[in-house]
């Protein structure tokens, strides 16, 4: 008996890879024990960043929306657990449930004067109502004003539980992204990327799937910003609400591979580990080095690291095949 | 893309292994890791960099008699910094990443309330203790969690009296009683603005315009220009550097001269010289140091740092952040362990004189330093307030006239 | 006093539309995102700053061969660099913008520190009194640069044959190529441009204010409000939309404090934006 891994018309199934998604993601969890606090800690920081790349990734890759608002939901979803936990006493479930929430609403609202905008229009856009946000918390006295919150370290998680939960969150943002990739929901989101006026002339609702999609992506944004406020603790608007958010997961996506559900996890790999923590004891010259990499990424391999890579393995395996 | 598909969910797998490395045990006599996040370059690498070259010598002198006692062991000092480019979520994750990884006994800290309080947090949730100099003690009481700090200590100028001795310097000029304040709209400016407000009132004078903006904001001139028809005798500012060389420069072009013009933050380093020129004369800042040379510990110190800074406030930085070292030092000595929690208490009974100040904490994990009023006068810098022998307050700011 | 407000917004604004002018024109011709821009501002001033001290030119001269090499570069950068990419689609030229900035930041703080330059002239601190108000020189000099500047682009775009050129490049790049027009020299020319005058903005910051590593960011951002204001690739909606972001801004400081002055300027941006995504005076260029 053969497992159909393919439907009738020759497509491949979902949940052969959201199993293997699943899999690795309980085998991540099962190693918490043997990792060092350290490891725990970068590991819990790499796959925040990472549910913010799939994020952005599911956005910008499938639905052809470039965003450099990323501040604005991973941001509220930092303010929003800092404010419930303090303010309430609302534990973890609660705060971390609210976070993805926020940031499901802030993209609601938010889509009814982004998404009538289009290509270099709606990055801006973004951008502006991230600043707004900005500015407005630098204003707004509850929320801290300049001075910022911080969590009650006591109701915090600790290191392995902050980064079970990361697991969770990036399991949920990889299956998210893997989904998008290869489901009938995605190839409808593609079709209305890469023609738009053509996908609703078959009937495709064309608004729903580019508002599908900035929701998706503003609720994981808001969950990996919760997570991210647990494990920082302590934060102020100029670097939670700033675009630094934005600007990491665009370069994440955009050196890994945008529009593929491993590019971003090769993008966090390469840009969080390499040029952040590799280069921090440098200074100015990290600045020069990490801008000069960037620049020959995006010259010598524009699509990405990751499609670069499985390329040239393909073209390897035929060669094998030819010589065998 | 069956190929892709497959390796795609494969890769997780890297992402786990590829971080993995082995976190630095401890020998006994292995040298004791202070761990420092400071900010080299972005808007604070002037205070990151003496910052810096006062941990440095500190431990090149503790090293140079042969380290320091811990229990029964000699134990070398080992610096570790990082830069946070100023970013304060940098800071927090080097923070982590210092404890974590480094297993640092100790973190000393950076500079400012937005840089220091997220290490400060982190050391917290990480039980290590934290010596900082460079968080002023208001703003450091205000960012404590619930129930005060337990593992973060702090030796500076209590914002309070920084206010006060400003406004008493520009007492001196004999003024009208009107003054304008500028204050930013961060962390220090915030708290500065309110203290000025109520040590100005507290001296007798009417507060004629109370200005504040956003940092980076470059255009002053209503302001300026509301000032001027306000008639403000006296301008009391916190700004950092750029904008107060702005707002200076504006002051000049609109024809404004208050006669006493006192900024803190902007105006305590060589840069404010350098931006400025002849506009800088007689203008008054804070100053953070007076150095005690009869003490051979301050005096080699001076030697040791000498020409290495192009101004004093710079010098009192590094002299800050040697003497966090010193304190360190000293805990550990008498601790006679690296376990923090015995290290921590120690901290808490610190009692003595260091390079940069007398230092015995209080219940509330503070102890103040004293602060002064200096004035730019022929491009040095001349400590006015409280009075010095053969030093008087000039005035008006001379480029202004 | 709100007329003195008014006129110093009005003022302000001048100096706006010269940082705006370049990354408006990049924005509408070859459709970049062009994240280095504020970097180039800065590179300009500190350019001339290092000029001065090297040479014994005096400062205009500096100035003006700080504008050139930063024209040049800008030249190189889209020939031999950018332009290969912006076939690929709008990720690579942003990435790679962003990246350029990044070297030119960490260069500067290598060679300057993180302190501020000011560029010391008389212009910087030398006020003038219009109509019995007082204003700053460096804003009216600035303004009237401006202003000369949006006009001569103007013309130049819609009055020449190179202009028709750019115009019919900027409209279909394609098309333009096949009917004979060397879009890649046009697009390397208007970026030079848009570099030089980059670079004659961070002047007039540097004389007018100061400017340090990090203060490419903010002018960037005040630059792509104006641009979205004016209306994409429109240089003449650009000067309007930057004095109005300049008076917008000093009324709002005047009126609710400083502190919420980036606000409403965010807020009038997003509307904008939102309402009327063509700017308030519609993309002309094509």
């Amino acid at each position: 008996m053969t497992i159909p891994l393919r439907t009738p018309d020759g497509r491949w199934r979902l949940w052969p890879g959201l199993a293997l998604i699943a899999a690795l993601a309980a085998g991540a969890a099962a190693a918490s024990g043997a990792l060092g606090r350290y490891e725990l800690n970068v590991l819990t920081t790499m796959l925040c960043y990472l549910v913010l790349a799939q994020a952005w990734n599911i956005l910008a890759g499938y639905g052809g929306l470039i965003s450099l608002g990323v501040s604005a939901f991973a941001g509220g979803g930092a303010y929003c657990v800092a404010l419930l936990a303090s303010h309430t006493g609302a534990g973890l479930p609660l705060t971390l449930g609210a976070a993805p929430l926020l940031g499901a609403l802030a993209a609601l609202a938010l889509s009814v004067p982004l998404l009538r905008l289009r290509g270099d229009y709606f990055t801006i856009g973004t951008l502006a109502a991230a600043l707004a946000l900005q500015a407005w918390v630098y204003n707004w006295d509850f929320a801290g004003g300049s001075v910022g919150l911080s969590v009650p370290i006591a109701r915090s998680p600790d290191l392995a539980q902050t980064y079970l939960l990361a697991c969770g969150a990036a399991t949920l943002a990889v299956g998210a992204a893997y989904w998008t990739a290869y489901s009938t929901f995605g190839m409808r989101l593609r079709a209305v990327r890469d023609n738009e006026e053509a996908a609703a002339g078959l009937g495709v609702p064309t608004v729903r799937y580019r508002l599908a999609a900035f929701v998706l992506c503003g609720a994981l944004s808001g969950l990996a910003g919760g997570l991210i406020a647990y494990q920082q603790i302590a934060f102020e608007p100029g670097g939670m609400l700033g675009p630094g958010w934005s600007i990491n997961a665009l370069l994440m996506c955009v050196v890994g591979g945008v529009g593929t559900v491993a590019g971003p996890v090769v993008g966090t790999l390469v840009v969080y580990y390499l040029l952040t923590t590799l280069l921090a004891g440098y200074d100015a010259v990290s600045l020069v080095v990490e801008g000069l990499l960037l620049v020959l990424i995006v010259r010598f391999a524009p699509q990405g690291i990751w499609p670069l890579a499985t390329r040239y393995a393909g073209t390897l395996l035929v060669r094998m095949r030819r010589t065998a | 893309m069956n190929r892709t598909a497959i390796l795609t969910a494969l890769l997780p797998a890297l992402l786990l292994t590829a971080a993995c490395g082995a976190g630095a045990g401890q020998d006994a006599d292995a040298p004791v890791v202070l761990g420092a996040s400071l900010s080299l370059t972005g808007p604070l690498g002037t205070i990151g960099r003496p910052q810096q070259a006062g941990l440095e010598r500190l431990v090149a002198d503790v090293n140079a008699r042969g380290g320091v006692q811990v229990g029964g062991v000699r134990r070398e000092l080992a610096l570790r910094v990082l830069d946070n480019r100023s970013e304060a979520a940098a800071a927090g994750q080097q923070a982590s990443e210092l404890i974590l990884k480094d297993s640092a006994a100790a973190l000393v800290g950076g500079c400012t309330p937005p840089i220091n309080t997220p290490i400060a947090q982190i050391a917290e949730k990480n039980r290590v203790p934290l010596v900082t100099s460079c968080f002023p003690l208001g703003a450091f009481r205000d960012a404590a969690p619930a129930g005060g700090w337990t593992y973060a200590w702090d030796f500076h100028f209590e914002e309070t009296e920084q206010a006060r001795v400003l406004v008493e310097a520009a007492g001196l000029a004999g003024a009208a009683k009107k003054a304008a304040l500028f204050t930013d709209n961060e962390v220090d400016g915030v708290i500065q603005r309110k203290l000025f407000r109520d040590a100005a009132v507290k001296a007798g004078y009417e507060i004629v315009g109370d200005y504040t903006f956003p940092v980076g904001q470059s255009d002053f001139s209503s302001f300026v220009n509301d000032a001027k028809r306000a008639g403000a005798e006296v301008v009391l500012g916190q700004m950092i550097p750029p904008d107060g060389i702005a707002l200076v420069k504006q002051m000049k072009s609109l024809s404004y001269t208050p006669k006493v013009i006192g900024i803190a933050k902007a105006a305590d380093t060589a840069s404010w010289l350098d931006g400025l020129g002849e506009l800088a004369d007689n203008t008054v800042h804070n100053g953070f140091w007076v150095p005690d040379r009869a003490r051979p510990a301050t005096a080699a110190f001076l030697k040791a740092m000498e020409g290495r800074f192009a101004d004093t406030a710079s010098l009192g930085i590094a002299a800050a952040a040697y003497s966090v070292g010193e304190v360190v030092a000293d805990a550990l000595a008498r601790a006679g362990s690296t376990d923090p929690e015995k290290l921590n208490e120690a901290i808490g009974a610190t009692k003595g004189a260091f390079v940069f100040a007398e230092v015995a904490f209080g219940p509330d994990h503070t102890s103040p330093t004293p602060v002064t009023a200096e004035q730019w006068q022929d491009g040095v810098t001349r400590q006015v307030f409280p009075a010095v022998e053969g030093v008087t307050l000039r005035t008006p700011p001379l480029g202004l006239e | 006093m709100s007329a003195a407000v008014v006129l110093n917004g009005i003022l302000l604004g001048g100096l706006y539309g010269m940082s705006a002018m370049g990354l408006s024109l990049v924005f509408g011709v070859l459709r970049l995102v062009n994240m280095a821009h504020g970097a180039m501002l800065v590179l300009g001033a500190y350019l001339a700053v290092l000029i001065t001290a090297g040479t014994p030119l005096p400062l205009p001269v500096a100035g003006a061969c700080a504008v050139l090499l930063a024209g040049g570069l800008g030249y190189v950068l889209q020939r031999h660099l950018l332009t290969a990419m912006l076939v690929r689609g709008a990720n690579g030229p942003l990435v790679a913008t962003f990246g350029l900035s990044l070297i030119a930041s960490g260069l500067v703080a290598l060679r300057f520190g993180s302190d501020p330059v000011s560029i010391p002239t008389a212009l910087g601190t030398a006020g003038w009194s219009l109509w019995g108000l007082d204003v700053r020189a460096a804003y009216a000099v600035s303004f009237a640069l401006a202003g000369v500047v949006a006009v001569a682009l103007h013309l130049t775009l819609s009055r020449t044959r190179l202009g028709a050129a750019v115009r019919a490049a900027a409209a279909d790049p394609r098309t333009a190529d096949l009917i004979g027009i060397d879009v890649r020299t046009l697009y390397a020319l208007v970026f030079a441009v848009a570099s030089a005058l980059a670079a004659l903005a961070g002047l007039l910051v540097g004389v007018a204010f100061s400017v340090s590593p990090q203060s490419g960011t903010s002018y960037l951002l005040i630059a792509m409000a104006v641009v979205v204001l004016g209306g994409i690739g429109n240089v003449l909606g650009t000067f309007a939309g930057a004095i109005l972001l300049g008076v917008v801004q000093t009324l709002a400081a005047a009126q609710f404090g400083g502190g919420y002055r980036d606000l409403v300027v965010y807020i009038l941006f997003f509307v904008v934006l939102a309402v009327l995504p063509r700017g308030l005076f519609g993309r002309r260029l094509t």
